[in-house]
């Protein structure tokens, strides 16, 4: 829940700052285009962290972004993962790759022609395909003992849509780092009923109908006139 | 407008490392057994009928030679079905302090279910029939075929004594 909270709080706190900020000082200045087109490519560098640490899944993620006219943001998302579920009750493995595509809207003004620092809210449409090998379940009881089972592999195909918010700095020309928090809607809960995979990359919990992630990328952006 | 986001960058770089302390198992928060419900009654008229308070029985499962003792006076009972076979045999001693015994035979059909993630599998029942000598018993009868962990539901079985 705390992990839940402080998403939120952190995708909230930055526009409440910025916007009291930039209410006062771009009162009566014109839209600032900028004088490049931009394409970005990034990694998302929490993932391999959180592979390390985490024994049983693992993920990677990458983007993609085009500016378009009015500070909106053209994002192509795509990786893979899976998970290694070695409980004492149920084990199996489970392997995905997942596509996401939708746009992120700047929420500040442009202080010049070259500033692509940026705060943001966007949407996504996000699928999954993904494959859970077979299981191996165990059930116990005191009179009776362990009986133990095997649940046939199955595929899945996910749909979900997103709600992101976030930001990106230019630290150095043309290398950017920033986050994305995501909030994740399972659109087809039904076709996950039997073992769906305790991890799906890109989504989250298999089994949840809501799922929160956070992301955060270095990318380097190729520019021209 | 960096100096400003560059504060909010380190944020997101902390929160990187605080997400990594996540538990990888969800806690299981439900009942991962199916019991079923067995009461003693005995009849009082043509159509009424009370608990009856067995003294420390005993249910024992034949099959795996495990004896349930119930160290006080009680008419409810939970006990396990075989989830590797179709039927179990208890034998049930209504009295520790007598050697009187009577065997009943759950017949059922197996359901396998998956809970979660986080709780994996268990085996709900349909109970068919059950089955029983009469040297202490009266009768047995059949209350709720659904032995589904759902304990907000009549007991599955009524032994009269």
């Amino acid at each position: 829940m705390f992990r839940y909270i402080f998403n939120i709080l952190l995708l909230i706190l930055p526009f409440c700052l910025n916007a009291q900020d930039d209410s006062t000082r771009t009162e009566g200045t014109s839209f600032i285009k900028p004088d490049q087109k931009q394409l970005r490519l990034g990694v998302d560098i929490s993932k391999p962290i959180l592979n390390a640490v985490s024994g049983n899944r693992h993920s990677y993620e990458f983007s993609l972004d085009y500016n378009l006219p009015k500070d909106i943001y053209l994002v192509a998302e795509a990786g893979w993962g899976g998970s290694d579920i070695d409980y004492t009750d149920l084990k199996y493995t489970s392997a995905n790759s997942f596509f996401r595509i939708g746009v992120d809207k700047s929420m500040l003004q442009r202080l010049f022609p070259s500033d692509w620092d940026y705060l943001f809210v966007g949407a996504r449409y996000g699928i999954g395909f993904i494959r859970r090998n077979e299981a191996v379940y165990t059930t116990a009881d005191p009179v009776w003992g362990a009986t133990t089972g095997t649940i046939p592999a199955q595929s899945y195909t996910g749909h979900w849509v997103e709600l992101t918010g976030g930001l990106r700095v230019e630290l150095l020309r043309g290398m950017f780092a920033g986050y994305t928090v995501r909030a994740k809607f399972l659109l087809n809960q039904s076709a996950f009923r039997e073992l769906p995979p305790a991890f799906v990359a890109g989504y989250g919990k298999g089994e949840k109908t809501t799922a929160f992630d956070f992301n955060f990328y270095l990318q380097y952006a190729i520019r021209w006139k | 407008m960096t100096d400003r986001l560059n504060l909010w960058l380190l944020a997101g770089l902390l929160f990187t490392g605080l997400i990594s302390c996540e538990q990888e198992r969800d806690p299981c928060l439900q009942p991962t057994t199916a019991y079923l419900r067995v009461r003693s009654v005995k009849m009082v008229s043509d159509t009424t009928h009370v608990d009856t308070l067995l003294t420390n029985p005993q249910w024992i499962a034949i099959d795996s030679q495990v004896t349930l003792v119930f160290d006080r006076r009680t008419a409810a009972f939970n006990l396990l079905l075989n989830p590797s076979a179709d039927s179990a045999r208890y034998a049930l001693q209504p009295d520790s302090a007598v050697a009187a015994y009577d065997t009943l035979v759950f017949y059922y059909e197996r359901r396998l279910k998956f809970l979660s993630n986080a709780c994996g599998y268990t085996y709900f029942y349909t109970l068919h029939d059950v089955k029983s000598t009469h040297h202490e018993l009266d009768s047995v009868l059949i209350r709720n075929n659904d032995v589904d962990g759902n304990v907000n539901t009549p007991e599955h079985v009524q032994v009269y004594l």
